[in-house]
């Protein structure tokens, strides 16, 4: 297996093409509501029906490459500002979200696409601001884990802002999704090396060490043969049996440039789609 | 008045007489109230009866993020796929009660898949695992409808349809859901309240080797107590479909919950459509209520004998024999 590429280096020089210092703290490219719904028409962030129905931010910029990711693309179109994307400040995140969720009653919030704590400065800022949000909702911290795994501090320091909210439902959870279940699949689904394939359960522990709401998600598309449903579930366990229990089987979303990306890169995926996909069907 | 009653009253004093009517009186009030108390007993307070056959074990409640997976490993105890050894828990004539939950008449076509240690030993099954089912009643099921509860949300972004649970309901609860199941594809519930009973001839719908067909169901009305809006969940569409050359299975995912449902579940059924390869055409699809192919010729129920056969290895001819019958 050829080694990866470092996330950590790479991410670094994303964060610096996605974010800007700004007069309210550090600022960030965000995609401007992408969704046909009419609710989301003339609104720089949308509600999705996810979790329930969510208040989300589209955020541009990751520290993977992510062969399934609909979002790929996203640095590229978005890199320059155009119509479709600006950049914002943390309190205008916080409250576009909170618009949101007080105008359709929702009860999460979420940054997507792109990793939230791509910029943790920025992340923090909106946290800040959300926390003092009179409405009650949970903030959804969507991540592939790899900065919180690497650096036990920044899950510190986000669990705070969830202590100092007191109320009966978690103001904050954290989702750490997880690419491929074992390192092999890691390096291939992402192209980062495998040896960072482990921070994703070290973000799941250091979360649970702080006391912060958390649960696994993966891809069950790419989960392929038992010794990665076994090694996914000894991971798991390792840090808390419960876990198992919580686990998210997330299911492949095929969208055209999806297809073409897992042929071109000869990821095996099982997802039954034509003749093209993984076909279970056999040809007569 | 009978003989022997006026031959008391006689040999009593009046202060007798009255005191003896008095108690005869006292005695019926006696035993009316404790007509009352039982009949109460036996009729109104579930809560009370669910509460002593808890205490028996045999009443089972389940509410919060993990009622799904809970449900599931009581249900199928060993054979649940994620703690070996776990105890089943559930079983036929126990009363389960789920809170807050929605309900929809869009069924997992395999239940319980997700949980089973057949995905966690065999991943490559997973695609059987995708779709919904809607069937509506027919000679053999009477009057009752299969419907799912499903938990949705709490933290989980993809909570799609195949995760629910079967359960089949009365007429009578299915029309004190109707309205919202037209509106949205969805009614929430607060509580429901359900014996686990063997599901008839539904269990034909539900395809999963190490399920067993024992799901809840509930009779009356007065188990169920509706409130909430609707929430959005996620189902998969799907069809399968049939070249001169080829067999094959598509699926597209559609949103129930919302108010725009309908129009999403015919979406759905456009891109499938294109989906089709050139001089294909639908065989059956994954809806008894609406017909989304009229000229589909196999009903749901022949397309369960082609899902059947996925990985076997004499798919071919029996595929084969089952597609002659399309024209």
């Amino acid at each position: 297996m050829k080694p990866g590429f470092n996330p950590f280096k790479f991410g670094e020089g994303v964060r610096r093409l996605v974010t800007r210092p700004g007069p309210d703290g550090i600022e960030r490219l965000y995609k401007k509501a992408p969704s046909s719904d009419p609710k989301n028409i003339n609104r720089n962030f949308r509600i999705s029906n996810y979790y329930g129905g969510t208040a989300v931010a589209d955020a541009i910029g990751c520290n993977l490459r992510c062969v399934f990711c609909w979002a790929i693309n996203d640095l590229r179109s978005y890199s320059k500002i155009t119509e479709k994307a600006s950049f914002y400040s943390p309190s205008e995140v916080a409250a576009a979200l909170e618009n949101l969720i007080k105008e359709y009653g929702l009860k999460y919030a979420r940054i997507t696409e792109g990793e939230p704590t791509l910029d943790m400065d920025h992340l923090c800022g909106i946290l800040e601001n959300l926390r003092k949000s009179k409405e009650r909702f949970t903030f959804i911290l969507e991540t592939n884990g790899l900065l919180l795994g690497r650096y036990p501090k920044l899950a510190r320091q986000i669990a705070d802002y969830d202590k100092k909210v007191k109320k009966d439902t978690s103001f904050l959870h954290v989702r750490v999704s997880i690419k491929g279940a074992t390192p092999e699949k890691f390096r291939l689904l992402t192209f980062a090396d495998a040896k960072y394939h482990d921070l994703q359960f070290a973000a799941i522990k250091n979360c649970a060490d702080v006391g912060l709401s958390v649960h696994p998600t993966t891809m069950l598309d790419f989960v392929e043969a038992k010794h990665e449903t076994d090694y996914l579930r000894n991971k798991l366990i390792d840090i808390d049996p419960s876990l198992i229990k919580d686990l998210e089987w997330e299911r492949l979303f095929l969208e055209g440039y999806v297809i073409e990306r897992l042929k071109k890169y000869r990821v095996p995926f099982k997802m039954v789609f034509r003749e093209e996909g993984a076909e279970i069907w056999k040809k007569e | 008045m009978e003989e022997g009653v006026k031959k008391a009253i006689e040999l009593l004093s009046e202060e007798e007489t009255v005191k003896w009517i008095l108690g005869l009186l006292a005695t019926g009030a006696i035993g009316y109230a404790i007509e009352r108390i039982l009949r109460q007993y036996l009729k109104t307070p579930l809560i009370l009866k669910t509460r002593w056959l808890k205490h028996k074990g045999k009443a089972h409640e389940y509410s919060g993020k993990r009622l799904m997976s809970d449900f599931w490993q009581d249900l199928l105890g060993d054979e649940y796929g994620l703690f070996p050894g776990a105890d089943k828990i559930i079983e036929a004539h126990h009363f389960v009660t789920f809170k807050d939950v929605v309900v929809t008449d869009f069924v997992p076509r395999a239940p319980g898949f997700y949980y089973s240690k057949t995905l966690w030993n065999n991943p490559k099954l997973a695609p059987l695992s995708l779709g919904v089912i809607r069937v509506i009643p027919n000679e053999q099921t009477g009057s009752k409808r299969l419907l799912a509860i499903h938990k949705p949300s709490e933290f989980e972004a993809h909570w799609d349809m195949e995760k629910g649970v079967p359960i089949v309901v009365s007429r009578e609860v299915y029309e004190k859901l109707g309205d919202d199941l037209q509106k949205t594809g969805v009614a929430h519930v607060q509580r429901i309240t359900a014996i686990m009973s063997d599901v008839g001839d539904y269990s034909r719908e539900l395809r999963m080797a190490d399920i067993p067909s024992t799901f809840p169901v509930v009779r009356e009305e007065r188990f169920v107590k509706k409130g909430g809006d609707p929430v959005p969940i996620m189902g998969n569409a799907w069809v399968v479909y049939k070249t001169p050359k080829t067999s094959g299975f598509l699926n597209f995912r559609f949103w129930a919950g919302v108010d725009y449902h309908r129009d999403n579940l015919r979406e759905a059924k456009k891109k499938l459509e294109k989906l089709i390869p050139p001089g294909g055409f639908a065989l059956t699809d994954f809806d008894d209520k609406v017909r989304h192919w009229v000229d589909a010729p196999l009903r749901l129920s022949d397309a369960w004998k082609y899902l059947g056969l996925l990985g076997k290895k004499i798919t071919t001819q029996r595929v084969k024999n089952l597609s002659d019958r399309a024209p």
